[in-house]
């Protein structure tokens, strides 16, 4: 019987003015939404929301996780499970294991990604566990090609992902992968742990980091609501 | 006073979403869209739009655009049967036959780009203009670094463009070319020898859009929306100062 479990990591230090995990979103504060995503996922056992933000300590309206104070020493280190480096995220995954968080898989939430649905995070877990070797599954959308970087010598642009012989729709395709995802623990710190994508809608791949992207999610949500 | 004339290739049925350029966003197809920005630039005297479709060509002219026919060999990048220079001597011709003047300047707006307004056409004209040694403009768009591409030999993923001991701020820019440019029309002239030098205009998240799929439909409706709810206050702001 595996332990499935989920984190939401909400650090004072990444909250503003114009973004907060209490900001309000169709009437619930962000951090509901991503909870309750998450509650939806049918094979979670756990999930908790690691800070060290006194008001958020003290909530008692969000039911059905365990809030847990993060050591101050830690909150100076980065708990980052989306880095390319290897070591970084087994460093996250210690850290978690330390504050008895992790499971044998385990979900990485993020509050400002209210959008990302229960059964897209439900396949990215059908997904790592599918397949024999994959040690994380990140949610992916895809990006348009035709990209340059400027020449200082000459100041016109270079192609770095470009072909003015293909079509578009011949042009591999590249993506951005957003911070959201779902481990498998043993496997990742094994030799050589592969990344996974699932790729997922530019909606649900919306990350709220200032005021004009929390108004482009009520309008996303506006929009979604009206079609269901 | 330069004459200055656009063109928009748009064509009717294509392999992505159906008939995309006339989509309705905010009650308005994407070509009318793109056709108004052009006329309400400022410096353009009149919009073309080369279309093989009937619909499209109807919707053009509504919108207050001059419809030119495209022949079908001309609707395809790649199909072997006339090259993207031949398309362009197409479309000049029959401007010539609807024009007694020629242009100066040429501006091309691609339908997919219907985010890029009528203020950066402008200012992409006006910097084009003060540069005489300029062929042409176009816009670009600052892309976050980041990204990754699906290893083709693993099915993992590969790290592209993407650095993680440099901030963003600190990470090597990438840009994106939108399919709309400001060209000076006398570079193409044959007896023209100057060397062709092209500026660049960097855009916003909000005007870098391609409108490719069924995935760009709200991203592209929150931004016209927007603009929209920013015009409404600003008349709001000037009418009820109007009557103080």
């Amino acid at each position: 019987m595996i332990q499935v479990t989920a984190s939401v990591i909400v650090l004072s230090a990444d909250l503003s003015d114009s973004v907060s995990w209490d900001s309000i979103l169709d009437r619930k504060p962000l951090i509901q939404h991503c909870i309750d995503n998450a509650k939806k996922i049918p094979v979670l056992d756990q999930i908790y929301v690691l800070t060290d933000n006194e008001t958020l300590l003290r909530q008692k309206g969000i039911s059905g996780v365990q809030i847990k104070k993060i050591p101050e020493w830690l909150t100076n280190h980065n708990i980052d499970l989306i880095s390319k480096d290897v070591w970084q995220v087994n460093y996250g995954l210690e850290r978690l294991q330390e504050l008895s968080v992790l499971g044998e898989v385990h979900f990485f939430l993020n509050w400002r990604m209210p959008l990302a649905g229960p059964i897209t995070l439900e396949k990215m877990y059908h997904n790592l566990l599918e397949d024999r070797l994959a040690a994380r599954v990140t949610g992916i959308y895809p990006v348009d090609p035709n990209l340059f970087m400027f020449q200082n010598c000459n100041e016109s642009l270079f192609p770095v992902w470009a072909d003015p012989g293909a079509d578009r729709q011949r042009v591999p395709q590249l993506y951005r992968q957003i911070p959201l995802g779902v481990i498998h623990t043993r496997r990742h710190k094994g030799i050589c742990p592969e990344s996974k994508g699932y790729v997922v809608t530019s909606t649900e791949g919306l990350v709220i980091h200032d005021a004009e992207s929390l108004d482009m999610a009520e309008f996303y949500l506006e929009a979604i609501l009206s079609d269901q | 006073m330069a004459e200055t004339f656009a063109t928009i290739i748009a064509r009717g049925g294509g392999p992505g979403l159906y008939k995309k350029n006339l989509y309705p966003l905010l009650g308005k197809p994407v070509l009318q869209h793109a056709i108004e920005n052009c006329l309400q630039a400022g410096f353009i005297n009149k919009v073309f739009v080369w279309s093989e479709d009937h619909e499209v060509l109807e919707a053009a002219e509504k919108a207050g655009a001059c419809p030119l026919e495209r022949p079908k060999h001309m609707v395809h990048y790649f199909n072997g049967f006339a090259t993207p220079d031949q398309w362009g001597e197409n479309i000049s011709k029959q401007i010539m036959a609807h024009t007694s003047v020629p242009d100066d300047y040429r501006v091309s707006y691609n339908c997919n780009n219907l985010l890029v307004r009528p203020e950066t056409l402008s200012k992409m004209y006006e910097k084009l203009v003060k540069d005489p040694g300029a062929f042409n403009i176009l816009p670009v768009k600052k892309i976050r670094p980041g990204l990754c591409m699906i290893n083709p030999m693993t099915s993992y993923l590969f790290p592209f463009w993407n650095a993680p001991y440099l901030s963003e701020n600190t990470h090597p820019d990438l840009y994106r070319l939108t399919g709309v440019s400001i060209s000076r029309m006398s570079f193409k002239l044959p007896e023209w020898n100057g060397k062709k030098k092209t500026l660049y205009h960097v855009i916003g998240r909000d005007e870098g859009l391609d409108f490719q799929t069924e995935d760009d439909i709200l991203f592209a409706e929150y931004y016209l929306t927007r603009r929209t709810r920013k015009n409404r206050r600003k008349l709001n702001e000037s009418d009820s100062r109007g009557s103080r």
